[in-house]
């Protein structure tokens, strides 16, 4: 990646992307009932912000620039697709943050019937924020792999529709088990890839 | 939105079930039938079906098409019948499999929706 002549904001994105990722990402397919959707337009505006903030400085309110960019992007592709006007109407009063999307997100992530190392890379990036390449080197696999296997699991989330909510009560102890475990494995990741001085400062 | 269930197991599975007491037997039979009256408002359409040596496979490509005895699926895997469940999402499809009686594994198919 090009390092671009403003280097001192990086450390900023890194940390504003872990932040506010989740939140942004789980705001967005709570009001678009569409989890893929959502996450790949949190992707869309990472990227952006990645252009942008460079070059302009971080913006005041961080969270809320990445929301409406993202929720701009969301708009865009909606408009696109008639079919999907009912989702649009959704959108348009103004997609708010509540303080447990992210726990909406994470479930939804981990879900049982994503394969393990589908759950890890998707909370990655979804959750954490991260960068495709920056999942790629916190899982020291390729970035065609992680690209490849987080596609797979947002189609398996949109055909099999894997429903955006935090579980029932009776549901939630054997949920909260994978979570814990792709928590455990982040955990684990990021001890040995700091260790190694492999990853998550690369934006 | 609308899953097929389809009820499969191994051999070891099937040899379980056959050497099944005429008690035993009839107690799953039961139980499958109040699994069927549970979820009655959700399902669409289910059928048992025969074993898999009665199966015939048409093989289509190139040139005419060629009729095989036997199963597609390569292994010894077994499909024995099938369920078209219409639920919300994937997690209501999976509470209904988990509660499935008759043993094996329940594989979770989503159905292709028109027009959304």
């Amino acid at each position: 990646m090009n390092a671009g002549p403003v280097i001192d904001v990086r450390a900023d994105l890194a940390r504003i992307f872990r932040e506010e990722a989740g939140g942004v990402t789980g705001a967005l397919a709570r009001r678009t009932g569409d989890f893929a959707l959502a996450e790949e337009c949190v992707q869309d505006a990472l990227v952006r912000a990645l252009e942008r903030w460079p070059r302009d400085g971080v913006p005041a309110r961080p969270g809320a620039w990445l929301m409406t960019v993202a929720r701009n992007r969301a708009l865009d592709r909606l408009r696109r697709g008639r079919v999907e006007h009912h989702k649009l109407l959704q959108l348009e009063p103004s997609a708010r943050r509540r303080p447990d999307d992210r726990l909406e997100a994470i479930f939804t992530c981990c879900h049982p019937a994503l394969a393990r190392e589908a759950q890890l890379a998707l909370t990655l990036q979804a959750v954490c924020g991260f960068t495709t390449a920056q999942v790629a080197s916190a899982l020291l696999c390729s970035e065609a792999a992680v690209a490849q296997r987080v596609s797979r699991a947002r189609r398996k989330i949109t055909r099999a529709k894997i429903a955006f909510r935090a579980p029932e009560p009776e549901e939630l102890d054997e949920r909260l088990a994978e979570v814990l475990a792709v928590v455990y494995l982040m955990f684990n990741e990021g001890y040995l890839s700091a260790s190694g001085k492999q990853s998550s400062s690369r934006v | 939105m609308k899953y097929v269930l389809l009820f499969c197991g191994t051999p070891e599975d099937q040899a379980a079930f056959d050497a099944l007491s005429q008690e035993d037997l009839a107690e799953r039979y039961a139980q499958v039938g109040r699994w069927f009256a549970e979820h009655g408002s959700v399902i669409a359409a289910s059928n048992y079906l025969q074993p898999r040596e009665t199966a015939t496979t048409v093989r289509l490509g190139s040139g005419d098409p060629l009729v095989i005895d036997g199963p597609f699926l390569e292994g010894n895997e077994l499909i024995g019948g099938y369920a078209e469940i219409d639920v919300a999402d994937l997690d209501a499809a999976l509470a209904v499999a988990k509660e499935w009686p008759g043993g094996g594994a329940v594989e979770i198919r989503p159905v292709v929706q028109h027009g959304g």
